[in-house]
């Protein structure tokens, strides 16, 4: 389980979450809404580790990981903008993650997890393409097979649907959901839309400006 | 709304014609001061025989040798040094960080006399002219190439590209390695191949710190041609020269793979993340001390006469004491400020005029031909420049051999293409809808163009006549070859002075030198 403890983040002198705490029970997907500047993405960001917490703690099964450097978290994300390796093509932006498993993986095993991965999200003969090559849909589900990956505790997910039209945003919604159903992922989903956390999530969590609950 | 649509095109048909008469006069320049004084030494003075002869030179294969050796590694160091500091201006905000941009990139707009006088300052005694010198004064000219270059490139990989990395998994080494290093290899290597240039055609430090013992083949070309009289050598010297930096500059020259969706990303506070804030801040107090340190030595240096403070050296600048040894310090500061105000004067509006041609072209192809033509006297040693310039102007009717015009249309050539990249960038990111606008509301093309254009870009062409007036200011390779007697600039002086032993003399061009700092400062800080 994700227990995050009155985390306070402040950047630039500025509080952008305070006293926020949460919980998230393991195989679970939890909702985060609220409005743009409520301090999502931010959140988000100190559970990962990506930006340092001022005070508070953030631990999972018991285990405080508050310190712990973003590499050693096993916390996977998937970015608003994507954010693939533009220079990799997408069976190596999947295959990423895996050459910093634990035990090492083969190179078999490692072609058969991106094999299984592509499949997951529909992209079986997507292997060779380059990320430019790669509509906005696309390049979604490629950021969430890699997420996958590395089989992270938690996934966090910041506002996979943005910038998507509505057609593709319904699309891949149902997909994800899915997705994340059949993997039995622990997920954080960040959204400005109440609508998609209903869809998604089994447990939606509401904030406001600055972020507390 | 036809009729509109008709004067808007009109508008930009009309600067375009405007924009490419008025070019004929710069790619005239560059014709007259660079093509002809280059294809002259060429034609004239060019044979197999010399490069047979300067290959079989044990003593030209040395210098060869040496001014490979010594670039590769100045190449390598400069990167070394200038990676710190690069990342953090890069990834990190924090306070004072544009002091310490301005001063790891100052000494690159100071002429490189000064930083090598500046180094020697530095240096005790018997290190003072040597390789350690030679290779520290090219570190500290060339920083500002690989933090300008790469930090710019490095301020469009997206950040959450290397957080992504570290989310799977990734320690911070391997994702420097296996995803920012792909995202600016290419700006690495570009960077790279500029800074060997610089140093592969050092003239000024070498001059200075280079002593009897080191010459590099730019030094080597001004010895064989003025002290020597042989011509045929240094000019063979001077196509290997060409040859090696358009080979490197070829190799290494940037290529944009990820460039098309990258923007600029905010950059992150330092004061936020503890664990990078130290990293950040002895990178920032490295490089301040580094480049710093030199200056203040020199400076201090200035006082220091027989192991003692005095001002006399400042004072002996201007009371007639170094008329003795031939060096009239306030004939030199004249000179310097005269032969800037016309470099300024002439190549402004031969800039503009180019990078108007540049920015109002339909065609890419175009721009890329400007940018070629333009930038060769960039790639082009000064002191190749300088001695084309005086085997071209020597005879009727066009005799300026011996006069001090001819400095100041060399100092125009170098510093053209600097002049158009400053003006070509802004002129070209203006909107045509603002043309539009204009127009519409009753403007004439003309007063559409001062209105819009002019008014958009007189910051730049602020910035545009301070870099103008710095070039000409520092200039020292083809000057050497183009001045005489009473043409004398700040740093021919202070090189002489330099290359003079005694304590007055010396500390007196350490005076001369520290007082240049200060005028280049003034200048820039003024644009």
């Amino acid at each position: 389980m994700l227990d995050v403890h009155n985390i306070c983040v402040v950047l630039g002198g500025t509080p952008i979450v305070q006293d926020f705490s949460l919980q998230i029970p393991t195989g679970t997907t939890t909702a985060l809404v609220g409005p743009s500047g409520s301090g999502k993405t931010t959140i988000l960001h100190a559970i990962c580790g990506i930006t340092p917490v001022t005070s508070g703690s953030v631990s999972y099964d018991g285990r405080d990981i508050t310190n712990t450097p973003i590499h050693q978290r096993k916390i996977g994300m998937v970015f608003q903008d994507s954010d693939l390796f533009p220079h990799l093509t997408v069976w190596h932006n999947i295959a990423f993650g895996l050459a910093f498993v634990t035990p090492r993986l083969g190179a078999r095993a490692v072609a058969e997890r991106v094999q299984e991965l592509l499949a997951l999200v529909g992209m079986e003969t997507f292997g060779d393409r380059r990320i430019d090559d790669l509509s906005g849909g696309e390049q979604r589900r490629v950021a969430l097979a890699r997420a996958l990956a590395p089989w992270p505790h938690l996934l966090l997910l910041d506002e996979p649907f943005s910038a998507l039209d509505s057609a593709l945003r319904l699309r891949l919604i149902a997909d994800i959901g899915d997705i994340l159903s059949a993997t039995r992922t622990t997920a954080l989903i960040v959204t400005h839309d109440p609508a998609e956390a209903e869809i998604l999530a089994t447990r939606t969590v509401s904030i406001s400006s600055p972020s507390t609950t | 709304m036809d009729k509109h649509h008709a004067a808007m095109k009109q508008t930009l048909a009309t600067l375009r014609r405007a924009a490419l008469v008025s070019s004929v006069l710069p790619a005239a320049w560059l014709i007259v001061f660079y093509v002809f004084p280059l294809g002259n030494i060429f034609s004239r003075a060019l044979s197999i025989d010399a490069f047979t002869d300067i290959l079989g030179n044990s003593g030209i294969r040395h210098v060869l040798w040496f001014t490979m050796w010594q670039a590769l590694l100045s190449t390598a160091l400069t990167l070394i040094v200038a990676f710190p500091i690069t990342w953090a201006c890069s990834r990190w905000q924090f306070t004072g960080q544009r002091f310490v941009i301005g001063l790891a990139t100052a000494p690159f707009v100071l002429p490189t006399v000064i930083v090598a006088a500046a180094v020697r300052a530095t240096l005790p005694q018997q290190m003072s002219s040597g390789i350690t010198g030679i290779l520290f004064a090219h570190v500290i000219f060339n920083l500002a190439v690989v933090v300008r270059i790469v930090s710019a490139r490095w301020q469009q990989a997206p950040p959450n590209t290397a957080a992504a990395a570290r989310t799977l998994g990734a320690s911070a080494w391997k994702t420097f390695w296996l995803v920012t290093w792909p995202m600016i290899r290419s700006a690495v290597v570009g960077a790279a191949g500029i800074v060997f240039m610089f140093c592969f055609t050092s003239f000024g430090v070498i001059k200075i710190l280079g002593g009897p013992r080191y010459s590099t083949i730019e030094v080597e070309i001004f010895t064989r041609a003025v002290q020597f009289g042989d011509i045929n050598t240094a000019v063979a010297l001077v196509l290997l020269q060409l040859i090696v930096i358009a080979i490197v500059l070829g190799l290494t020259a940037p290529r944009d793979e990820f460039g098309k969706k990258i923007r600029v990303h905010r950059q992150s506070h330092i004061r936020d993340y503890p664990r990078q804030r130290r990293l950040v801040l002895a990178s920032v107090y490295a490089t301040v001390l580094f480049v710093g340190t030199p200056f203040v030595f020199m400076f201090v240096s200035s006082f220091r006469l027989h192991h003692r403070w005095s001002i006399n050296a400042w004072r002996h600048l201007f009371d007639g004491t170094l008329d003795s040894i031939g060096v009239d310090v306030a004939r030199a500061m004249s000179n310097s400020l005269i032969f800037a105000t016309l470099t300024v004067a002439i190549t402004v509006p031969l800039a503009l005029c180019l990078a108007c041609a540049s920015a109002y072209s339909s065609s890419p192809s175009v721009r890329r031909l400007i940018a070629i033509f333009v930038g060769a006297p960039l790639a082009t040693s000064a002191v190749a420049l300088g001695l084309g310039m005086i085997i071209t102007f020597d005879q009727s009717p066009i005799n300026w051999r011996s006069h001090w015009f001819l400095l100041v249309c060399a100092h125009c050539t170098i510093a053209l293409p600097l002049a158009l990249r400053v003006l070509a960038a802004p002129l070209q990111s203006i909107p045509a809808t603002l043309r539009d606008s204009a127009r519409t509301l009753g403007a004439s093309p003309l007063q559409t163009w001062r209105k819009i254009d002019l008014a958009i870009i007189k910051r730049p062409l602020l910035i545009c006549a301070g870099l103008c007036a710095a070039v000409s200011l520092g200039e020292f390779g083809a000057t050497s070859f183009l001045t005489r007697s009473g043409n004398d600039t700040i740093p021919t002086t202070i090189a002489r002075l330099l290359g003079r032993p005694g304590d007055i003399v010396q500390s007196s061009g350490y005076a001369l030198a520290s007082l240049f700092v200060l005028l280049i400062v003034g200048v820039m800080s003024r644009a």
